[in-house]
């Protein structure tokens, strides 16, 4: 018996010992919650559209921008100073709070080199390898388009001069939490955009599954507007051509019913100019109650032009914007075809090819304008194509948060340069062209964390 | 149900077999006097057989034992050993002496060891099974309240019906983010499981364990320290013992007029018609407005006439809502409990087997409940030196929730009911009230070939059928085997399961289906939510754990100077936790039980009165848990001359909580002890002490916290605008994580003069809770931002917290000839500090205000506050300071002011808490009252804002009649005066300052027990042994409080604080 017992004693504390060590310990404890090492894992966080593809890095743009105004006392019950502030572009913006448009970004940016990590550590069969270029692709287009977001906001716009000076981003390129952050310059900062939409685009496919995923399309047309904001305008049209080659197609504004609260459906599918979704949400500042769109911009549409009803409504004496590819309150920030459109035809313009611009122009015109009162443009009628260009651009691209990227760019050229100003409980504001305001302070956690540079607001 | 059968059956069988004793011997237990002693325990050394003297002081033996020496003892009384040879030695007498001088040896109970309290280091506090079954409730934890030095309840997160249970707090607090509760260990095994299905009558006693070295055995689980249940158990050779035990509570029904956020009828209607007047109700179908406002609106429109208007009004004017509520949704909550148990053993064998029925009503009419419990433990001992015990325990709880409570009868979500809401029509009939839609878009519905759409609260109970249930069962089996007389190895193993869920019926009458159908009916009149029964079904959760455990124990004295205790052992622990999918069943037909869940979840449908929604679908959401944890420990205890102890203990924990190089490393813990038990030395001569022991322990043990990850962590989803598995990031990993760790010193003295009348304990302990895990901040750039809806938190070891105080109990025998008084007193002090934490600087004033984050020394339970001034002389508002000038520029004041200038008002749980219980007997009748005492602490109250009771009902406050009304006031009042133009600041800076701090310090008569009991030594002819009546009122009030505000300050965000109940009780033991 007491052999037994020894035996019995012995082989349970064994037991304990050994079957029971690593592998008993190793289980994991939440079945939902998986160690992301497969590329379906990683293709999971990409598809988390919530983080990825909403509240784009464009509130502030939006906010400082001519497109709307608000009255006094609705600005004065704004909550957020944020809001408050930078729509009079003051010199203390964020008063100590945190700004979304920086935090959403990096947190997306961490999501992807979480996934370039991950993804790099996988070895695999050559049939998978594909479907891990699909997902590595996503990754690298989400951190380029952040990157760029970024740069609009928080670094002065490209100059070619002093760009290698100029402080950019942080570039955070690693999952490592602990790195520190630091600037990069703006040149580098560029270049990075580039190099990550470049290699996306190698390894993309051209149809995604969703348009919530980043196609070959979306990282060609985040080139072209790279390039353009940089000032190499026969990039910017190789690119904007090689994003068109995919697809022309636009929605003929002759049939869309202009009625409902919202002109256009929900549906994406049903929009064949998307190419990559991604929104920014609808702050208080300009919700249907408070915005009221900038009587100049409104001028800019003649008779004919459906834009004016399907992107505007009124609200008792305000118009407000209805126009929105979301088909809700929430403003499209992403990436569709009539901007590629407009791309190409300034940088067509610029180097001086100016049938071809109006080509493009027409082709867009065609959709925007009522069937009867279309008339195609002839370019040797037009003593300015490339204003022409540019005015369209604004008339088209409204709260897609593409016009405080041409604000800033536009302005070092004097015919374009326009000083933005607000008048605000009897005190007036303005932003001159090419003001240091044009770039955003970095906000105060940031400092405060990583003692990195701040902007100068004079 | 079938299990219940069997299990039954099973218990017969055994309990049967267990019944034949054979031929036996009887002898007699004396005291000096001749008097014969019953309850003596008399122990057989040889065979281990353990059995107890009758009422009338007799004892058998079994032939079969002899030869063997029987040690015989009895509470205050010298042990005496006799040897006995063969059956010739009978009739036997025994004749114990009174002994003053020794204490009775005490047991405690780690859960791993048992040890006498004489040879303990540690602190451990032990509610033996008198003083727990003083109390008659139907749950263990309430039991332990005001008897434990140093065990708090802490009831600020109780809901507004004061449902859900207090967290327990053994001295203090060790964490910032991990579990903070006690671990509870009952027979041996940690439990998971729900406290509340534990039978209390098959509890024998409960021990707290309070130090490093009392705890420090239990590890990483022993940080917020030990609860230890042991339960009871039959004795070998013990003659068998039936013991019935019936007993009925009743209860008052709830105070509705405890909560102060209310109006009466008459200014609330004088509100109403303002505002009415002002334009100021939508009359949207989606609004629900108040009855007297539609009454309004009515006479406004012509609907009636001024005559029948004034009548209308006048029978508001006369109704109370609360009057209505307590006649027709409240009744007396009654608590019935019926236990059986058996118990007895022969010289092999020894069993303990019990059931339980209890079933209750809850203060709210429908509501209510029941719980079977069956047990049964066997231990046989097939031979010398070997014991197997095998035991099995089912519990099914049942409670059903189909009432309407006063909180129901809001317009919507939380609102409060109008004061003058009537729950009759003058007929008699239920009456519909406005709630979910506004009235007469309600009334409407029929005409519109809708189905009728009133809500009639007291039509509901009937239409309703919830019911939620558990059922758990442990199964557990031991061996023991002693060798060598040195060494005993135990192996033990134990299951667990317990299921838990609920559903509901709604009849196609209730509310809830005919709402349902008509917002979902069409303009077209089609019903895409058919007009039938739903049937929803909430999700089952199972939870499964499994431990094995092996131990090897090793005692040996040599000579009589030294003895020598140890064991070590191992244990593996698995925990699963499933949750199934809920299921909803639409059109479902309960007397054939059809119905169907094939509907289009996809489309979303146009509903009314406006807006568009999908049909509510069951959620598909399944999870599943698996904790795991392997433990090695050992313990070691070394007596010399039984007056110097050393205690030391070590455990090292590993588990699947914290990722692979945690799981590697494991941390050990350990505790060192030493006593020294003065009284016993030469020189200690004095005569008036007979007991004094000085402890002195120090020690780790860890804290769980199962939301962190060393690695990185991805939790699935789905997405529903695309319909893909879509994943976020939980944790970006820190390879480094590990155990928090709490460590203890304690040093405590226990004395008692010689008399035993005289007995104490005094403790101080110092806790230094360090590695606590917390968030810590990290600049934006990297990803890691606390404030974002789906954030990555970056946990990480570092964070600290420091405790200290101390815990004394005291035991006075007053009166000892004839009326025996006894006193005992308990109390208790405690105080804790943040000592290493990031607090983020830019959280927001308001977190400060609703749930304070850890702030670098200060207190866990510290409650913030804006300053006040006071009341302005000539205006009657609230006075700020800006820019260094007093004013009333409150927009400045709230814009300006930085969380850091908050004021600490204090903190939110006792530093102090007492208890003093009076226990006076006379032959066998015995009344016993706990009074408690709490202090050092402030909660903060609710009152009015100025004029914001015009902006809704959730304002009201009875310091409406209490406020500032002309210039003066402000020097006894700091309530506001009203203001035309309500401003949220000007709210804000009165709401949550100083003002409405109040100190929480009060003494509460908690309850009173009176017992008798009627023994066969005293009334020979009783057929029994012994009959107990007795008796247990509970809440019975607080005494004094130094709130001016008649709040309950251990009940402050309560409707009703817990109403007096009275139990009447029955037990026989046969």
């Amino acid at each position: 018996m007491k052999a037994i017992t020894y035996l019995a004693g012995i082989l349970l504390l064994g037991l304990l010992q050994s079957s029971c060590g690593r592998e008993f310990l190793d289980e994991k404890r939440d079945k939902k919650q998986v160690t992301p090492s497969t590329i379906s894992d990683f293709q999971a966080m990409m598809d988390y559209l919530s983080i990825m593809n909403v509240n784009s890095c464009h509130e502030l743009g939006v906010i400082g921008a001519d497109e709307y105004s608000v009255s006094d006392d609705r600005w004065s019950l704004l909550r957020d100073p944020y809001q408050k502030n930078a729509y009079i572009w003051a010199d203390e913006v964020y008063e100590d709070r945190d700004l979304g448009d920086w935090n959403e970004a990096y947190f997306r940016i961490l999501y992807a080199n979480m996934a370039l990590e991950g993804l790099r550590k996988i070895s695999l069969s050559a049939s998978e390898n594909n479907v891990r270029n699909n997902v590595m692709g996503q990754a690298l287009f989400f951190r380029a388009i952040n990157f760029y977001q970024l740069a609009q906001q928080f670094c002065k716009p490209f100059d070619q001069a002093t760009a290698a000076d100029d402080p950019g981003i942080p570039l955070r390129l690693e999952q490592d939490i602990t790195l520190r952050s630091t600037r990069a310059s703006v040149l580098h900062t560029y270049q990075r955009i580039i190099e990550d939409a470049l290699e996306a685009a190698a390894i993309l496919p051209e149809r995604p599954l969703v348009k919530y995923r980043p196609s070959k399309l979306a990282a060609f047309a985040l080139l072209a507007k790279t390039y353009l904001l940089m000032g190499d305008y026969a990039n910017a049209r190789s690119y904007a051509d090689a994003c068109l080659a995919y697809g022309s197609e636009l929605i003929d504004f002759n049939d869309v019913d202009a009625s409902p609260t919202y002109s256009f459906s929900g549906e994406f599918e049903l929009n064949p100019e998307l190419i990559f979704i991604c929104s920014m949400r609808n702050i208080s500042i300009t919700t249907t109650s408070r915005i009221n769109m900038a009587d100049d911009l409104l001028a800019l549409y003649d008779e004919h032009d459906l834009r004016r009803n399907v992107y505007f409504g009124l609200s008792s004496d305000r118009t407000i914007f209805k126009g929105s590819y979301m088909g809700n309150s929430v403003f499209f920030t992403g990436l569709a075809r009539d901007e590629v459109y407009l791309i190409r035809a300034e940088a067509n313009a610029r180097m001086g090819d100016e049938e071809k611009a109006i080509a493009d122009l027409n082709f867009l015109l065609r959709h925007r304008m009522g069937r009867e009162g279309y008339r195609p443009l002839v370019a040797t009628e037009i003593d300015d194509v490339l204003a022409l260009v540019i005015e369209e651009r604004r008339k088209e691209l409204v709260l897609r948060g593409v016009r405080w990227e041409d604000l800033r760019r536009l302005n070092k050229e004097p015919q374009f340069a326009k000083t933005l100003t607000r008048e605000v409980e009897e005190s007036q504001y303005s932003l001159a062209p090419n003001s240091p305001k044009y770039t955003w302070p970095i906000p105060d956690s940031e400092i405060d964390l990583s003692k990195i540079e701040q902007n100068p607001r004079k | 149900m079938k299990y219940q059968y069997i299990l039954t059956a099973v218990c017969c069988i055994v309990a049967v077999q267990n019944l034949s004793i054979a031929q036996t011997l009887t002898g007699k237990v004396l005291d000096e006097n001749g008097k014969r002693v019953a309850g003596a325990t008399l122990s057989l050394s040889s065979s281990g057989a353990t059995f107890m003297s009758d009422s009338t002081g007799n004892f058998r033996v079994d032939p079969r034992w002899l030869p063997d020496s029987v040690a015989i003892s009895y509470l205050g009384y010298r042990t005496v050993k006799v040897y006995i040879r063969s059956a010739n030695d009978f009739p036997l007498s025994v004749t114990l002496t009174k002994t003053l001088d020794e204490l009775p040896e005490v047991l405690v109970s780690t859960g791993y060891y048992e040890v006498p309290l004489e040879r303990s280091t540690g602190s451990f506090a032990q509610v033996d099974n008198k003083l727990f079954n003083r109390s008659a409730s139907r749950d263990i934890v309430s039991r332990l309240e005001g008897v434990v030095p140093g065990l708090q309840f802490d009831r600020r997160d109780l809901d507004e019906r004061g449902e859900g249970s207090p967290q327990l707090r053994v001295r203090g607090v060790a964490t910032i983010e991990s579990e903070a509760a006690p671990l509870i260990v009952l027979d041996d095994f940690p439990y998971e499981g729900d406290i509340n299905s534990i039978n209390p009558n098959d509890v024998e006693s409960i021990t707290v364990l309070k130090d490093a070295a009392a705890a420090s055995i239990w590890g990483a689980r022993a940080g917020n320290g030990v609860i230890v249940i042991k339960t009871k158990r039959g004795g070998y050779g013990q003659k068998m013992r039936i013991s019935l035990n019936n007993n009925v509570t009743i209860g008052d029904k709830p105070d509705l007029y405890y909560g102060k956020d209310r109006l009466p009828a008459e200014i609330v209607m004088a509100i109403e018609k303002e505002l009415f007047g002002r334009g100021n109700y939508d009359e949207d179908p989606r609004t629900v407005l108040p009855e007297y406002v539609e009454l309004l609106i009515r006479q406004r429109d012509g609907q009636i006439d001024d005559v029948e208007f004034a009548e209308w009004e006048t029978r508001l004017r006369n109704t109370d809502v609360r009057k209505e509520a307590l006649t027709h949704l409240y009744q007396s909550p009654i608590t019935r409990q019926s236990a059986l148990n058996i118990s007895g053993g022969s010289a092999v064998n020894k069993f303990y087997l019990s059931v339980a029925q209890d079933s209750y009503q809850q203060n709210v009419k429908q509501d209510g409940g029941n719980r079977l419990n069956l047990n049964l433990q066997n231990t046989f001992r097939p031979i010398e030196n070997l014991e197997l015990t095998g035991g099995i325990w089912y519990s099914k709880q049942k409670s059903y929730r189909n009432g309407i409570s006063f909180s129901d009868l809001g317009p919507i979500g939380s609102e409060p009911p109008s004061p003058y809401l009537g729950l009759l029509n003058a007929d008699g009939s239920a009456a519909a009230i406005p709630h979910g839609l506004r009235y007469p878009y309600q009334l409407e519905a029929e005409n519109d070939g809708l189905v009728d759409w009133m809500y009639r609260p007291l039509d509901e109970p009937a239409l309703t059928d919830n019911v939620s249930f558990s059922r758990e069962m442990r199964v557990n089996g031991k061996a023991s085997y002693r060798f060598l007389d040195l060494f005993n190895i135990n192996l033990a193993y134990q299951y667990r399961q317990s299921v838990g869920g609920g559903e509901t019926r709604y009849d196609p009458e209730s509310y809830f289906v005919r709402d349902m159908v008509n917002r979902f009916t069409q303009m077209d009149g089609e019903r895409v939510i058919p007009y039938g029964g739903i049937l929803s079904i909430s999700p089952a959760r199972t939870n499964t754990s499994q431990l094995g455990r092996a131990q090897l124990n090793y005692a040996q004295t040599f000579g009589k100077e030294h003895q020598v205790f140890a064991l070590i052992g191992g244990e593996v622990r698995e925990q699963v936790q499933t949750a199934q999918p809920s299921i909803r069943i639409y059109n479902f037909d309960s007397s054939n039980l059809t119905g169907t869940n094939m509907y289009d979840y996809k489309t979303t449908f146009p509903t009314r009165p406006a807006g568009s929604a999908r049909i509510p679908s069951p959620s598909a959401s399944l999870s599943s848990y698996t904790d795991r944890f392997l433990s090695y420990y050992g313990n070691a205890a070394y007596t010399y001359r039984n007056r110097y102890t050393f205690t030391g203990s070590l455990r090292w924990d590993a588990s699947n909580l914290f990722g692979v190089k945690a799981n590697q490393k494991g941390v050990p813990l350990w505790s060192a002890g030493l006593s020294w038990n003065m009284a016993q030395e030469p020189f200690f001569k004095t005569d008036a002490i007979s007991y004094l022991k000085l402890r002195l322990t120090y020690g780790s043990a860890g804290n769980v916290n199962n939301q962190v990850s060393s690695m990185p962590v991805v939790s699935y989803t789905v997405e529903s605008r695309t319909q893909l598995p879509r994943g976020y990031v939980v944790s970006a990993g820190n390879p480094s994580l590990q155990w928090e760790q709490v460590n203890t010193f304690n040093i405590g003295v226990d004395f008692a003069d010689r008399s035993q009348r005289f007995r104490g304990t005094v403790e101080y302990y110092d806790k230094q809770a360090r590695d606590l895990i917390g968030e810590d901040y990290m600049a934006p750039s990297t990803g890691i931002i606390p404030r974002l809806t789906q954030r990555i938190r970056n946990r990480i070891n570092y964070a600290s917290v420091y405790s200290k105080g101390a815990d004394a109990q005291f035991s006075i025998g007053v009166l000892t000839k004839g009326v025996r008084w006894n006193i005992d007193l308990i109390g208790g002090w405690t105080k804790n500090a943040v000592t290493d934490f990031n607090t983020q600087e830019t959280a927001s004033i308001t977190a400060y205000l609703l749930s304070p984050p850890p702030v670098l020394g200060h207190s866990r339970d510290a409650i913030y506050a804006y300053p006040w001034i006071g009341l302005d002389h000539s205006t009657g508002m609230p006075l700020v300071e800006t820019g260094g000038q007093i004013g009333m520029d409150y927009d400045t004041f709230v814009k300006e002011f930085r969380a850091e200038d908050l004021l600490v008002a204090g903190v939110t749980m006792p530093r102090f808490h007492g208890a003093f219980r009076n226990t006076f007997s006379w032959r066998d009748i015995e009344v016993s009252a706990n009074v408690q005492w709490k202090a050092g602490y402030v909660f903060r109250r609710g009152s009015i804002s100025p004029g914001q009771e015009y902006l809704g009902p959730q304002n009201y406050h009875m310091d409406y009649f209490r406020r500032w009304e002309k210039p003066g006031d402000e020097a006894h009042t700091d309530i506001p005066a009203y203001a035309s133009e309500p401003n949220s600041n000007q709210s804000t800076v009165y709401k949550w300052s100083t003002a409405l701090v109040e100190k929480g310090d009060h003494i509460r008569l908690q309850d009173v027990s009176i017992g008798y009991s009627l023994r066969r030594g005293v009334f020979p002819k009783l057929p029994v042994e012994q009959v107990r009546l007795y008796a247990y009122c509970n809440n019975l009030g607080i005494l004094w409080r130094s709130n001016k505000e008649g709040i309950d300050p251990d009940y402050v965000n309560v409707t009703s604080p817990p109403a007096r109940s009275y139990a009447f009780g029955l037990q026989i033991n046969f």
